[in-house]
């Protein structure tokens, strides 16, 4: 009896771990919508939405997805965390009810421009976090993360 | 099934006698060129006696290393050096005196309260010399004065009063290659039995000590990769008589829940990129496998347990651990190829990137409208086979360990209104859309005991 209690102990403790420990937050560009717009899916709780700024690089893929260091233009805080399924969609510049803006002060942030490489974070428990690259080409937003990613 | 693994620190062949006594101790170490004038051997050996106590009575202590030409690198042959020690027991304060036997010469060094505290030479150019630790700075003071030493009583342990200080720290015996190899630091009574540390013999005052300060650790090899790290910082003397077994032996099982191969039907999947079919609980029961690692430690428990010296701040040149995940967050070039590789296997995009400069990096990639049965196919095509871990409920995983060593987990995301039915089997239908594809770097097998154990103990 004893061996078989450890098992399930360990068995219902090793589906805790595993249940708790990959994130799943998923972020993606909202097509043909001006401004920039974001939805997310995911079971993992997110609170913290930004919008980086880098200088574009020729190609893309010069610059690295994994390991990069650009100015946040524009940053969102949820007042509490939230599945990230549960999320409202995020439109650029739009605080949404519920959250609070830290980036800028006050205002509204910085128009996109075309020679700028953008990187939409979100950043959620446990580390998780996913980035979306993005850049201005005829005046609406596209999703270039494929081409970051390279070659 | 059982699977023994080995810590570290063990890098000597024991063998013990009846009274589980370390009698023998041999190196795994090696010299010798493999001539018939030089054959291998071992670099150190060391076998040992006990009196009828129990206590060590004589020690003898072989060493070799190998002789080169420091100029031309030539071979010149096996040096070899024989150090006997006899002990000899004093019951004023446990005291011990070891007479050294070396090169037809004898030497005394005298021990008491695990230190080093006198040493004399015999014969007609005689000498002993007496040791005063200063605990504080771990200087010491020698003296000739021996007709005036005397060991103190217990009445005399006063520190203001006592003629000798007993209770030193950071001293270090010598350890050069004529000098005894097997102690480095601490009373060497309280014989180390097979314990070494980074190759070397070591007592166990010393190794508590080491593992006291967090310069030393126990770590768990699994397939030859460190595992596991066992950090005895602050508790150094626990942490030995743990891993000796003082508290037995130490086990750490692995459960892996596993689908029922003999009804896996999904390898026919071959014949068809849309085959339709219902997934259920009947077709797909499940098991949990269980393995388990044995951690052995070939110390015993200890015999003249000596008080652990002060805490002293890490060695300059101490590193710990790597993280087991580090390999994906250091090569991001490979990942970048990889994912990208995945990406264009799958006839889909990648859409935004995950954890960046964190455990696991990856990707998101857009399928672009497939059917999650021909995403399935496409895997299975190209060679990836199941992920049975529960960390991704919102779709099946695989799993493939590409040509640079990296490990790739990709999760196919179930169609949108996937659902179970009353009885808990999942609804799926092959034909429709999977939403997302997500894809995570893994160091090393996503289903194997180094990920699991990583998981459960890691950071």
């Amino acid at each position: 009896m004893m061996p078989r209690i450890a098992f399930v102990t360990l068995a219902a403790a090793m589906i805790v771990i595993a249940c708790s420990q990959e994130q799943d937050l998923n972020l993606f560009l909202e097509k043909k919508k001006t401004p920039a717009t974001f939805s997310l899916s995911g079971r993992s709780t997110a609170t913290d939405f930004a919008i980086l700024e880098l200088p574009r690089t020729k190609p893309l893929s010069k610059t690295n997805p994994f390991s990069f260091t650009g100015t946040t233009i524009w940053k969102i805080l949820a007042t509490e965390s939230i599945k990230a399924a549960n999320w409202p969609s995020i439109t650029y510049g739009q605080v949404p009810n519920g959250f609070s803006q830290t980036i800028p002060d006050h205002g509204t942030p910085p128009q996109f421009t075309a020679d700028k490489l953008y990187v939409a974070r979100i950043l959620g428990d446990k580390d998780a976090e996913t980035v979306l690259f993005f850049e201005i080409r005829n005046g609406k937003p596209v999703n270039v993360s494929d081409e970051v990613l390279g070659p | 099934m059982t699977q023994m693994e080995t810590l570290r620190l063990i890098l000597y062949s024991n063998s013990i006698d009846l009274a589980s006594h370390s009698v023998n101790a041999v190196s795994n170490q090696a010299v010798g060129d493999g001539s018939t004038q030089w054959p291998r051997q071992p670099a150190s050996e060391i076998a040992q006696t006990y009196e009828a106590g129990g206590r060590p009575s004589k020690r003898t202590s072989v060493t070799r290393q190998d002789d080169r030409d420091p100029e031309t690198g030539e071979y010149n042959g096996v040096l070899e050096d024989t150090l006997t020690d006899h002990y000899i027991y004093s019951s004023v304060l446990g005291a011990q005196v070891v007479d050294l036997e070396q090169n037809g010469q004898a030497n005394i060094w005298v021990y008491a309260g695990g230190r080093r505290i006198a040493t004399a030479i015999t014969g007609s150019n005689g000498n002993t010399t007496f040791e005063h630790h200063n605990p504080e700075t771990t200087s010491r003071v020698t003296t000739n004065g021996h007709s005036s030493y005397r060991i103190a009583s217990r009445d005399e342990r006063d520190a203001q009063t006592a003629p000798v200080v007993l209770y030193g720290g950071g001293y270090r015996a010598a350890n050069n290659f004529n000098q005894p190899l097997a102690f480095e630091g601490g009373d060497p009574s309280d014989f180390a039995s097979g314990v070494t540390l980074d190759g070397m013999p070591v007592t166990r005052a010393q190794l508590a000590h080491d593992l006291d300060t967090g310069s030393a650790v126990g770590t768990l090899f699994v397939g030859g990769k460190e595992g596991v790290s066992f950090d005895f910082t602050g508790h150094g003397q626990l942490g030995l008589d743990y891993l000796s077994g003082v508290y037995g032996s130490l086990r750490i099982g692995i459960g892996t829940l596993v689908k029922d191969s003999e009804v896996d039907t999904r390898q026919a999947h071959k014949e068809s990129d849309d085959i339709i079919r219902t997934y259920t609980e009947a077709e797909y029961g499940y098991h949990w496998e269980y393995s388990f690692v044995d951690v052995s430690f070939s110390g015993q428990s200890p015999q003249n347990p000596s008080p652990t010296p002060p805490a002293q701040p890490l060695p300059p040149n101490y590193r710990p651990p790597k993280p087991l995940e580090q390999p994906c967050i250091d090569r991001t070039n490979d990942v970048r190829r990889d994912i990208s590789a995945i990406a264009k296997t799958l006839h889909g995009k990648a859409g935004a990137l995950q954890r960046p400069d964190k455990p696991f990096p990856g990707a998101q990639i857009d399928p672009g409208g497939q059917s999650f049965g021909k995403v399935v196919n496409t895997l299975y095509k190209n060679g990836y086979s199941e992920n049975y871990s529960l960390d991704h409920p919102e779709g099946w995983g695989f799993q493939k360990k590409f040509n640079d060593g990296l490990w790739y987990h990709v999760i196919v995301d179930f169609p949108k209104g996937t659902d179970t039915d009353l009885f808990g089997n999942l609804q799926l239908n092959q034909r429709a859309p999977t939403p997302l594809v997500t894809v995570h770097c893994h160091a090393t097998n996503p289903n194997g005991a180094a990920h699991i154990i990583d998981r459960i103990f890691g950071p």
